[in-house]
């Protein structure tokens, strides 16, 4: 147990590191994928037991490493990516995951959702001079549609990734 | 239980993280220990496997062989060194040509960004110990960079100008006219010049020196694309920054000094 669960920690801290180097250089319209966010997926679908804690917990780091390596507020990714997990779990029974489209699917579902989770906790919560948002319309074209496509499409070669490395057959 | 303890374990070590810059240092930890089997591949000795020389004569060559492509090997060092250095001396000596009188700088380097996509900041490696403090000017050789909106004891954030919250009070430097420069997601956008100035595409936007957080005279960019706004009262124009935002490696915080 301890030794899955240091295991998941080391590729977490992995996956950050690529997150924040490596996948500057590939921005495109300055939007990035989320790694962090496709993992938790990946790992909330491959986890079968309806009552297991693990995927909340490795969401948690996640949403925890992001707002720690994004200079964020502590928390916001947090929370988001706990739901994600929680949702997952949730409908884990109903969720077809042999195929690639449900990962698609739920890739683009969820980074629309952290999204506009993201945007409204903000509106809510920290309206202050520096830290305003574009509005809604700019934020949806600009920000949440292109962030969502783009890491809808990533998530085909990186599933596939994660899928050889971690889940051999 | 095991799970609570666990996240508070997590959540402190990130924090200390966080905190005193280790997670930059282990980036470059990280980098050196990827790199390494690729060295390994690189290496011609150990991609050729064990070589069995019979020959004394062979055995010698084989040693001077070996010695010259050490010394090679320590000469490209050398050469990737001074190239480095000499980029580092060829940018440093553009920031400092800034001057003036008013302003003392401090240089610091671009430790980090956010890999968030909402917001323009960057991480720079001085905070409140080295004299940075809230709402410095940040500048690199080519122009405005954006200001400090967090200073920590030993880093600090910097809003880039293209940030959304980001507005500067600026003029075109050649017709004088005024207006606020703002970040536009993608771009910058300069709002309310007067509708009968005669700004032009390729016109240099500078700052007015208003609001007192930026000093007059620092070169913002210039005028890309010129429209007129919804109802015709001002012309809104499409800046182009000056500083490559995703290049950047060193900046210089301005420090208005207090005169006698």
């Amino acid at each position: 147990m301890l030794k899955r669960r240091n295991f998941a920690l080391i590729v977490l801290f992995f996956i950050a590191f690529v997150q924040t180097t490596v996948l500057n250089r590939i921005k495109i319209w300055d939007i990035k994928p989320d790694l962090l966010l496709l993992t938790t997926i990946f790992f909330a679908l491959s986890s079968n037991k309806k009552n297991e804690t693990s995927p909340l917990v490795f969401g948690l780091e996640a949403g925890l490493l992001k707002d720690l390596f994004a200079n964020n507020t502590l928390g916001i990714n947090a929370s988001s990516f706990v739901i994600c997990s929680l949702v997952i779990r949730h409908y884990r029974q109903r969720i077809y995951s042999e195929h690639f489209i449900t990962y698609l699917l739920l890739s683009f579902f969820f980074s629309i959702f952290i999204s506009l989770f993201y945007y409204f906790i903000h509106k809510l919560l920290y309206l202050t001079a520096t830290t305003m948002l574009p509005p809604f319309l700019n934020s949806l074209y600009y920000i949440v549609l292109p962030f969502s496509i783009y890491t809808t499409l990533f998530s085909i070669p990186y599933f596939y990734l994660l899928k050889k490395l971690l889940m051999p057959e | 239980m095991q799970d609570r303890i666990f996240i508070t374990i997590l959540l402190f070590v990130l924090v200390f993280l966080n905190k005193f810059e280790i997670g930059k240092r282990g980036e470059r930890y990280l980098v050196d220990l990827f790199s390494f089997p690729l060295r390994m591949i690189a290496s011609s000795d150990y991609s050729k496997g064990i070589n069995v020389i019979v020959d004394g004569r062979s055995e010698k060559i084989e040693k001077e062989n070996k010695e010259l492509k050490q010394k090679i090997k320590r000469l490209k060092q050398k050469i990737v060194k001074l190239e480095e250095a000499a980029q580092e001396n060829k940018r440093l000596r553009g920031l400092l040509s800034f001057k003036n009188r008013k302003y003392s700088s401090i240089l610091a380097q671009v430790i980090g960004k956010s890999s968030d996509n909402w917001r323009k900041t960057i991480i720079i490696n001085k905070g409140k110990k080295c004299g940075i403090i809230k709402d410095m000017a940040v500048i690199s050789q080519e122009g405005l960079v954006g200001r400090v909106v967090d200073a920590g004891l030993r880093n600090s954030k910097v809003m880039l100008i293209t940030d959304y919250s980001s507005k500067v009070d600026a003029f075109v430097k050649r017709t004088r006219d005024q207006g606020i420069v703002e970040g536009n997601l993608l771009s910058l956008r300069m709002k309310y010049i007067n509708k009968h100035s005669d700004v032009q595409k390729g016109d240099t936007i500078i700052s007015s020196g208003m609001g007192g957080i930026y000093p007059k005279g620092l070169i913002i960019g210039e005028v890309k694309k010129i429209n007129k706004d919804r109802q015709g009262l001002y012309i809104n124009a499409q800046i182009l920054p000056a500083v490559n935002l995703h290049k950047l490696e060193e900046v210089l915080c301005l420090k208005e000094e207090t005169l006698p």
